[in-house]
């Protein structure tokens, strides 16, 4: 056989590159996902190509279940859909016995429509137009209450429609390691968030049975909820003290890190983000602060999103062009770009060929086909030469990229799925040009 | 008048028509079940076949329906318990004595005012009998019919009452032309058989004790099979043991051991072979009463007529009382309509909620752990402590640890929250003791941390291991099922953690275990590709490698299946319209009641399953078909399946019923296992329910489950319909929206 052709280059010599139990250790070759060959795939459906693991999606999603329920005794799974609201992928979660959390009308009615009962719904977001609203609340959605202006469109529609929904408010607060999104919902240290509450039970239009609160998102310090959770479970008690109030869910939001790692990151995924069960210990220890017995303590609600999600994803991805840049580094042109892959703004993906690379590694960077500067999909990673033609694959890139893409100077790629039965098929297909034009129109007078 | 203010005047007219009707149907049952009484019969048909038997001899019909109306009449005035004389509780004694009046005096006067005073003594009687025996819960019989009679004998010489040829000969040997050819027609002994069924309501003639044999047949095939069994009991004694003089000794024998075998084989004791042997036991002793009770009572110049029956069954019943356990045979629990429903009910109740000890035990963690050694195991769980149980947590890799498993924090388990089995008192908290390191065991201090819980006299649970410094509780303080008392360590004779809990009759750490069963318990099992099927199992004692874990109670299926008191449902099947309304017990247990006919379901709706407890009543009732559509839900968020088991019997057509009792008393095929899902459609919940059994286990293109069920709930309204398939054919009940609407729940 022969030896393919690789371009002389001079490369600095780096000291433990090559430590095979460090980094260099992701780059063994992928060849199959799921048992499934990634050339049969990309043979089959194109490159590029989002590849979705099932098995993973379903183990993920049961080493949550199993690492919060064996430490609390009531608990629901939300599966936010703005993290990835394919078809496939959210049925993979609602046939665990996911609940839905929502953000906007679209998504509501996504999920409607998928046979998620409408009141297995949780709805979040600063933005809920009221028709929508109201819609939403007569099937008995669970709304989160942003704002003021929101609590008051509700008691119209309760008083409108002659009902008395159940609803919950969103809460944001401090804790010593996040400072929390402090633009959504009402503020705990503040006391705004007891002026909601007491706003509620006083028009009595509405019962409040529920205390929502998102961190952020990609929270690595466990300990973070810890303390959210403590505090929710202490402004509980003082709802129960204060009004008599039963509050039957304590909805911690999203946030759990993946395995994906953040351009700031220092230390490698595997030691930085913690285990599902460390999430469960800190929040389960924070909610034991509740004081009720243990057939009245609240269901604990997650919307855990990317950490579900993420690992499950992967991103296939062909060489089209090998380049020198100036400054020595080698450039390599793949077919997606930022505009598929959305999060690689933010996040060093892990990035792993589909064959042994020979030859020695050196300092590249993974620019898209698009024709604009931004398009680096990946920063500077040591990597041996490629060929043309030669895949590449992306892992954890489930979470937000089918959702946040755009359809921009290319086709959006064909989403599939590899099943836990080792069968393979179209979660999305590919764009073609009927489906960008379908969409136009050209006004009438012009010729 | 235009039609649409017409129809609530109708409606009126209608509704007051109804209640005179009703008042009639109420009087014409206690006059009816005043008859069936002697047979421990509720039933119309039965009472009227009775009193077919004694129109036989129309002197004796006459007198004996003239006491019965009386008596309720009196009964009435008094205003005694209206329940019971509805029942016919204060009838039966007086119509034995208008019964016994003709029989054995002559003429009408002073018979008639002597009698109708004789009444009133017996509905007195009956209701002092009630009250003071009823307080050690022993039935009063027809003792209040045995004094009032004897009083008459007695008196008879001073109230110029003068003697018939009953009396005097109770049996004389012309019956009229019938009885005289029966014999020729019959073989013996079966003439004397029925007539000693007919001198019951003294008529010893073959042609009432034929009625009076339907009569019992058309009540329950078990209790014919007790009477026939006496009889002949009494046949064969008399061949080979006593001997008798000839004629009446042997119908009062027959009459008194029947009604003896009767009421402990099949009314007192659920039917089973060991009630036979009891009733066995009881003809016997009541024979030797008999015999014994001749001579003494001819001295004081009565005929033992039904006494020994009396006294016999009610000495038994008490000493039966003063046992230690309730085992075979198993004393009634209910007041059911017939031996044959009492036997399908203890069948169903056995089957459906068949319990180890007096309370139920959840798992003592939450979320789903590993059995890794059952009882009998075969590391530690020997001999005195055989019935110990270690639970353990694997990871999705089915490793019982991450990592390289050589701390203790590697492990699965440990740390997570080891909870309450069931309520009760801490009594003992062992604590200090440190964790091992993994391979290493502290047979010093062989349980490690250990908390002791009290639950009944006599049962206690254990949990043991425990993580030091990790208990929460302190002695004395008194916990709730699931309630965290401490997290799993690896301390004592464990050398990798994991929790150990048994069940033992002390507090004493270390005792001897006793056998464990956990209720609702959610077993899971891998079902290829990847897909987990879930059941929930009514009581389990866990095996090696089960995968177990308690209900996780989902609020929203919770408030889909939640019953609202006062809820009132209106649904129609057969065209015919049935409300049913929710409401709480005396005692505290909620109810489902038709408002329109006699059916009541009893239910209980806890934190994390609703359970049908009963239905009793009509066949027809909505109620029938929601308890076989949902016999019980839990809240499981995760859908899991589930098995219950409904009684064969509610659903056959009767003359198979009839046939099927025949054999039940021997033991009969379960009921039928269905097995139940759940799933969300809409904004609803859909459960179904299949048999495992097939319809025809013949011709595979039959292959139908022989009952399967369909129940829609909707999300604010409660059950919409209702359907139930047992052998092809199809019941339903719908709900009518417009009917309950000021029922109707805000929605939630
Ligand atoms: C309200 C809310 N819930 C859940 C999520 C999902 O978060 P994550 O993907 O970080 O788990 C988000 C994400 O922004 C959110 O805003």
């Amino acid at each position: 056989m022969k030896t393919p052709y690789e371009r002389p280059a001079i490369v600095r010599h780096a000291m433990g590159m090559m430590n095979k139990l460090g980094r260099a250790l992701a780059q063994r070759p992928m060849t199959h996902i799921d048992g499934v060959a990634i050339e049969d795939l990309v043979a089959r459906y194109g490159s590029p190509l989002f590849v979705f693991s099932e098995r993973t999606l379903v183990e993920r999603y049961r080493e949550l279940h199993d690492a919060f329920s064996r430490r609390w005794p009531k608990l629901r799974i939300a599966w936010s859909y703005k993290t990835n609201y394919l078809s496939g992928v959210c049925k993979t979660f609602h046939q665990e016995g996911a609940w839905a959390e929502v953000v906007s009308p679209f998504e509501w009615e996504k999920a409607v429509h998928l046979g998620v009962a409408p009141d297995h719904v949780h709805w979040n977001g600063p933005f809920k137009p009221e028709e929508a609203l109201e819609r939403a609340l007569v099937a008995g959605t669970m709304v989160h209450i942003d704002h003021f202006d929101e609590l008051a469109s509700i008691e119209r529609i309760a008083a409108r429609r002659g009902i008395r929904p159940k609803v919950a408010i969103r809460i944001n607060l401090t804790t010593d390691t996040v400072q929390g999104w402090s633009r959504f919902g009402f503020n705990l240290e503040s006391g705004q968030a007891r002026d909601a509450a007491l706003r509620i039970v006083a028009g009595d239009r509405m019962e409040l049975v529920g205390l929502h609160c998102h961190l952020g998102t990609f929270i690595q310090e466990a300990d973070a909820y810890r303390q959210a959770a403590r505090k929710l479970a202490l402004f509980a008690n003082e709802l129960r003290a204060t009004h008599g109030t039963r509050i039957t869910f304590i909805d911690l939001g999203g946030g759990f890190a993946s395995q994906n790692a953040l351009k700031a990151q220092y230390l490698p995924s595997e030691q930085a983000t913690p285990p599902f069960s460390r999430y469960a210990e800190a929040i389960a220890d924070g909610l034991s602060a509740i004081d009720a017995p243990p057939s009245e303590l609240p269901t604990l609600v997650l919307e855990t999103g990317r950490a579900l999600v993420d690992e499950a994803g992967h991103l296939i991805t062909s060489v089209i062009a090998n380049k020198r840049l100036p400054d020595g580094r080698r450039g390599l042109v793949v077919d997606a770009g930022v505009n598929v892959l959305f999060t690689s703004f933010w996040y060093r993906h892990d990035v792993v060929p589909t064959r042994e690379l020979r030859g020695m590694p050196e300092p590249t960077v993974i620019y898209g086909p698009l024709c604009m500067n931004i398009d680096e999909i990946r920063e500077t990673m040591q990597l041996p030469p490629l060929s043309v033609g030669d895949r590449l694959v992306l892992r954890n890139v489930g979470a937000y990229n089918v959702t946040q893409w755009m359809q921009f100077i290319t086709y959006r790629p064909a989403v599939v799925m590899v099943g836990s039965n080792g069968k393979h098929a179209l979660l999305r297909r590919a764009e073609a040009l009927e489906d960008v034009i379908a969409l136009e129109e050209v006004p009438a007078w012009m010729p | 008048m235009d039609a649409v203010s017409a129809a609530p005047a109708l409606g009126a007219v209608a509704e007051e028509r109804n209640a005179t009707w009703d008042g009639a149907l109420v009087a014409f049952d206690s006059v009816a079940r005043s008859y069936s009484s002697i047979l421990f019969s509720r039933s119309r048909g039965v009472g009227l076949l009775l009193g077919a038997a004694t129109l036989t001899s129309p002197r004796i019909f006459a007198f004996g329906l003239g006491a019965v109306v009386w008596a309720n009449l009196v009964a009435r005035l008094l205003r005694l318990d209206a329940r019971a004389l509805a029942d016919g509780q204060f009838g039966y004694n007086a119509l034995l004595v208008g019964l016994g009046t003709a029989a054995t005096f002559t003429g009408n006067m002073p018979t008639i005012p002597v009698l109708a005073l004789a009444v009133v003594g017996a509905v007195l009687l009956t209701a002092a009998f009630r009250a003071s025996l009823g307080a050690s819960g022993l039935p009063s019989l027809s003792l209040p019919f045995l004094a009032v009679y004897y009083l008459l004998l007695s008196a008879s010489p001073l109230t110029h009452l003068a003697y018939g040829a009953y009396a005097i000969d109770p049996w004389p040997g012309d019956y009229g032309a019938f009885t005289s050819l029966a014999p020729a027609l019959l073989p013996e002994p079966i003439p004397l058989f029925l007539r000693s069924l007919g001198s019951l309501f003294f008529v010893p003639r073959v042609d009432a004790g034929l009625l009076v044999l339907a009569a019992l047949v058309l009540h329950s095939r078990i209790a014919a099979l007790l009477a026939g069994a006496a009889f002949g009991a009494v046949l064969l004694l008399d061949q080979h043991v006593l001997s008798l003089p000839e004629g009446a000794m042997l119908h009062v024998l027959g009459y008194n051991t029947m009604l003896t075998a009767i009421a402990l084989g099949s009314v007192w004791f659920v039917p089973s072979r060991s009630a036979l042997g009891l009733a066995l036991v009881g003809v016997l002793l009541c024979v030797m009463v008999t015999v014994g009770s001749m001579a003494p009572l001819a001295r004081v110049g009565v005929p033992p007529m039904i006494l020994p029956f009396n006294v016999t069954a009610i000495l038994m019943l008490y000493a039966m009382r003063q046992r230690t356990s309730d085992g075979a045979p198993k004393a009634s629990f209910s007041l059911a309509d017939s031996p044959e429903a009492l036997v399908a009910e203890h069948r169903s109740r056995t089957a459906r909620f068949f319990a180890l000890h007096p309370l139920r035990f959840r798992l003592p963690f939450r979320g789903t752990w590993i059995c890794t050694q059952g009882n009998d195991g075969q590391h530690t769980h020997r001999d005195a402590w055989r019935h110990g149980l270690d639970f353990e947590v694997r990871g999705r890799d089915g490793e019982l640890f991450s990592g390289a498993g050589a701390e203790a924090r590697d492990f699965h388990a440990y740390g997570l929250p080891v909870v309450a089995a069931a309520d009760g008192v801490v009594a003992k908290v062992v604590d200090g003791i440190p964790d091992n390191a993994i391979g290493r065991m502290d047979l010093v201090h062989n349980w490690g941390n250990v908390v002791v819980l009290y639950h009944a006299p006599g049962l206690y649970s254990v949990v043991a291991h425990l993580k030091p410094s990790s208990i929460k509780v302190k002695e004395g303080q008194s916990v709730r099922a699931g309630e965290a008392l401490a997290a799993c360590g690896t301390s004592g004779r464990s050398p990798t953690p994991h929790l150990h809990f048994q069940l033992q009759a002390t507090a004493i750490v270390g005792a001897p275990t006793l056998p464990v069963h956990f209720h609702h318990v959610v077993v899971t099992r891998e079902n290829g590709e990847n897909r987990e099927a879930r059941e929930v199992v009514r009581e389990l004692c866990p095996a090696q490698g089960d995968a177990l874990r308690a209900i996780e109670p989902d609020s929203g299926i919770a408030d889909l299946l939640h019953v609202p008191l006062g809820a009132a449902w209106t649904f129609e099947s057969d065209g015919r319209r049935e409300t049913v309304r929710s409401d709480v017990g005396l005692l505290g247990e909620l109810h489902l009641r038709s408002v329109e006919r006699p059916a009541d379901l009893t239910f209980e709706e806890g934190d994390s399953l609703l359970v049908v407890l009963d239905v009793a009543g009509r066949r027809t009732s909505a109620l029938q078909l929601l308890c076989a559509a949902m016999p019980r839900a839990p809240f499981d968020a995760a859908l899991p399946t589930w098995t219950d088991v409904l009684p064969r019997q509610r659903f056959r057509a009767w003359p198979l019923r009839l046939l099927a009792d025949l054999v039940a008393l021997f033991g009969e095929r379960a009921g039928i296992e269905v097995r139940y899902s759940m799933r969300r459609e809409g904004a609803g919940l859909v459960i179904v329910g299949e048999s495992i059994e097939r319809r025809s286990r013949r011709s595979p293109r039959d292959d139908h489950p022989l009952l399967s069920t369909r129940l829609e709930v909707e999300r604010g309204v409660g059950p919409t319909a209702i359907e139930v398939t047992y052998a092809g054919v199809t019941r339903r009940a719908t709900r009518i929206l417009s009917f309950d609407s000021s029922s109707r729940r805000s929605p939630s």
